[in-house]
């Protein structure tokens, strides 16, 4: 009889199957444990390395807002496309299919699809129409990650001083260079992971990518709009070459408009005219003519070396110093230092600053801030410029009537809000707050307290800028009935780079002053490059200064 | 006899209870794991939702930003209403003091 028969042998077979179970099962679970608990790390590596992406970008770009939260630039989600190399089965046929919705050629696309990379992009911050044509293309192991793109929700608005953004998400220009440690956003590592059946999962924490602070601009959207549309109707009126404004509030120094023409669409640059890619107000630097006088005026009143009510020589319109003849557009004999300002005249301002002295009215434009930036921080602010002593009394003549010399618009404007501020320097300020890792931080107010002429000489030159203003004076297109203005217009022939000789077919024609002229609330400067069919300051520049004025004071309440 | 049955009995007994308190925390930890990547999935998913509700967030407040541009306020005052820039007599003030 056999060991394996009957229940002795029942018993037998029975164990011995079970051993086989217990030994087989256990070889499983052992192979199980030991690849959980000590090959786990290297195979999540290695599954890692097949099925996981890993690329750098970064988080959102902070907004950009005017005074009143009003949107100025963001960053919209766009995707951004790109292909797993390594993975293609037929690199060719991908990049043939990807150039005609790509628009890269298909040399390119097959060079990075045939690279040894696990990631590459093809196309990044593409359009959604693009996006939506690679994806219907369903191809494999191409996908799209989304990217942040800035976005200008005002189009070509304020779109100088705003400034351009790089691919990479870096301001290269103007506010979004100068304030990109407060406005860009954290770099981090983005993951795709693809799973078993080949989908796609993007594991990028959101809670981690910190968005940049947001920057809270003094500029008013709405003066600003008035300002930009009164730049424009003189544009066309004219013909001019170019035209900028400036709006500032003479308590703060806050600047409210800061326009340009032709503008500047900050979203496709590159349709932009050439001329528009310049920030005029901050960058261009130029002889700023008659509106100087207002500086002579207040360094020779401040000095108390004239009253308005001096008697001066103007000649009759023609003075000759040395081998140079000045002339006035006005030609008049006698009249007080009032009438030469209200007259504008060349010869009886240049008599003025004679009896001042080069030495004191260089000291002035110091003083009152010509010759150096405005502290703004901004890249393309300009300082201008001021000869250095001793000057020649040609100079001194040059110099002042504005010519000699360049300064900027924004130099002006600073410099007119300063006459408003009963002589208490007013320098400008361009951002109001800012948030910085979830902190608000309000920017302190730059009104210096430094008084930089005493409230007399700008209570007198503040009533000759009235006296311009009136019916049948010389700029009495900037008057506004019911309110009163003070300012100064300035007509300058451009330099020929050629020549060296003044051209007077190419004149910039400007208007500066501040309103209501004895509670004033803002100071603004127009100036219109080039003009055709007509050039003076006072007929081209101040029937577009008075507009800006009289809709920024009606918009904020201060008209009448 | 007997006893030797028991014996016997007991030593299948504990052979038994020493597979399963070995099979089980393996079992357990292989079920904790899969538990792991499916809630990982999970999180993965809530993750983009709450990725694309963000950007649909900012979507909007950018449409609000678009409607409101002056421009478009101003094209749509003159075009569409008919209406026009206020010469200085239409203008009344209605209060004085401070704001």
């Amino acid at each position: 009889m056999s060991k394996f028969s009957g229940n002795t042998g029942l018993k037998l077979r029975f164990s011995l199957v079970a051993i086989a179970v217990i030994i087989a099962l256990g070889g499983a679970w052992f192979k199980l444990g030991a690849l959980q608990l000590y090959k786990g790390r290297d195979l999540s590596k290695l599954s890692a390395n097949q099925s996981l992406s890993e690329y750098e970008t970064r988080s959102a770009r902070g907004n950009v807002y005017d005074r009143n939260g009003h949107l100025f630039a963001s960053s919209v989600s766009v995707d951004s496309i790109y292909a797993q190399p390594r993975k293609l089965s037929n690199p060719a046929l991908t990049a043939e299919k990807l150039a005609r919705a790509t628009g890269i050629t298909r040399k390119e696309l097959q060079k990075k699809l045939q690279s040894d990379k696990a990631f590459v992009f093809i196309k990044r911050r593409v359009s959604p129409k693009m996006s939506a044509q690679i994806k219907a293309l369903k191809l494999d192991n191409i996908g799209a990650t989304p990217e942040e793109k800035r976005f200008y929700p005002n189009h070509a608005m304020l779109g100088q001083l705003l400034g351009l953004v790089s691919v990479d998400g870096v301001g290269v220009s103007s506010i979004e260079k100068a304030y990109n440690h407060i406005l860009e956003g954290k770099l981090y590592k983005r993951r795709i992971a693809v799973d078993a059946r080949g989908r796609h999962i993007d594991t990028a924490d959101m809670s981690t990518a910190i968005k940049g602070g947001d920057l809270y601009l003094t500029i008013d959207q709405n003066i600003q709009f008035i300002a930009e549309e009164n730049l424009k109707n003189a544009m066309l009126q004219y013909n001019a070459k170019a035209a900028w404004a400036v709006v500032m509030d003479v308590a703060s120094g806050d600047l409210l408009a800061v326009a340009n023409y032709p503008r500047l669409n900050p979203n496709a640059p590159g349709l932009s005219a050439q001329e528009a890619v310049r920030n005029n107000v901050f960058s261009q630097s130029y002889e700023p003519g008659s509106v100087f006088k207002m500086v002579t005026f207040a360094a020779s009143l401040d000095a108390q070396i004239i009253k308005p009510t001096d008697m001066i020589d103007c000649e009759n319109g023609a003075y000759k110093i040395g081998r140079f003849t000045i002339h006035d557009v006005s030609k008049k004999g006698v009249q007080t230092a009032a009438e030469v300002f209200a007259h504008s005249s060349n010869i009886g301002t240049m008599k003025i600053a004679d009896k001042l002295g080069a030495t004191k009215l260089q000291e002035a434009l110091k003083r009152y801030g010509f010759g150096k930036t405005t502290g703004l921080a901004l890249p393309e602010e300009a300082a201008g410029g001021i000869p250095r002593l001793p000057w020649a009394a040609s100079r001194l003549a040059n110099v002042s009537f504005g010519y000699g010399l360049t300064a900027t618009a924004l130099q002006m404007i600073s410099f007119a809000a300063t006459i408003a501020n009963k002589g208490q320097k007013v320098l400008p300020r361009l951002v109001d707050k800012y948030t910085l890792d979830g902190t608000l931080v309000t920017t302190a107010l730059t009104t210096q307290a430094e008084q930089v002429m005493s409230a007399t000489a700008a209570a007198q030159l503040t009533e000759m800028m009235v006296s311009t203003t009136q019916p049948g004076a010389f700029a009495f297109r900037a008057h506004i009935a019911g309110t009163q203005v003070a300012g100064k217009s300035g007509t300058t022939e451009k330099l020929n780079a050629l020549t060296k000789k003044y051209d007077k077919k190419r004149n910039t024609a400007s208007f500066i002053g501040f309103a209501p002229a004895y509670n004033p609330k803002i100071a603004v400067m127009v100036v219109v490059d080039e003009p055709q069919g007509a050039s003076l300051g006072g007929v081209v520049s101040a029937p577009v200064w008075r507009e800006i004025v009289k809709d920024t004071l009606l918009y904020q309440g201060n008209l009448f | 006899m007997g006893k030797l049955k028991n014996t016997r009995v007991q030593i299948r007994v504990s052979i038994f209870l020493c597979v399963i308190a070995l099979a089980l925390p393996l079992f357990a930890l292989t079920l904790v794991r899969v538990a792991q990547y499916s809630e990982g999935y999970r999180v993965a998913q809530l993750k983009k939702e709450q990725a694309e509700l963000m950007a649909a967030s900012k979507a909007l407040a950018l449409e609000i930003a678009l409607l409101r541009r002056p421009e478009r306020i101003l094209n749509l005052a003159q075009k569409k209403l008919g209406m026009s820039k206020p010469r200085l007599d239409q203008l009344m003030t209605t209060a004085t003091g401070e704001k």
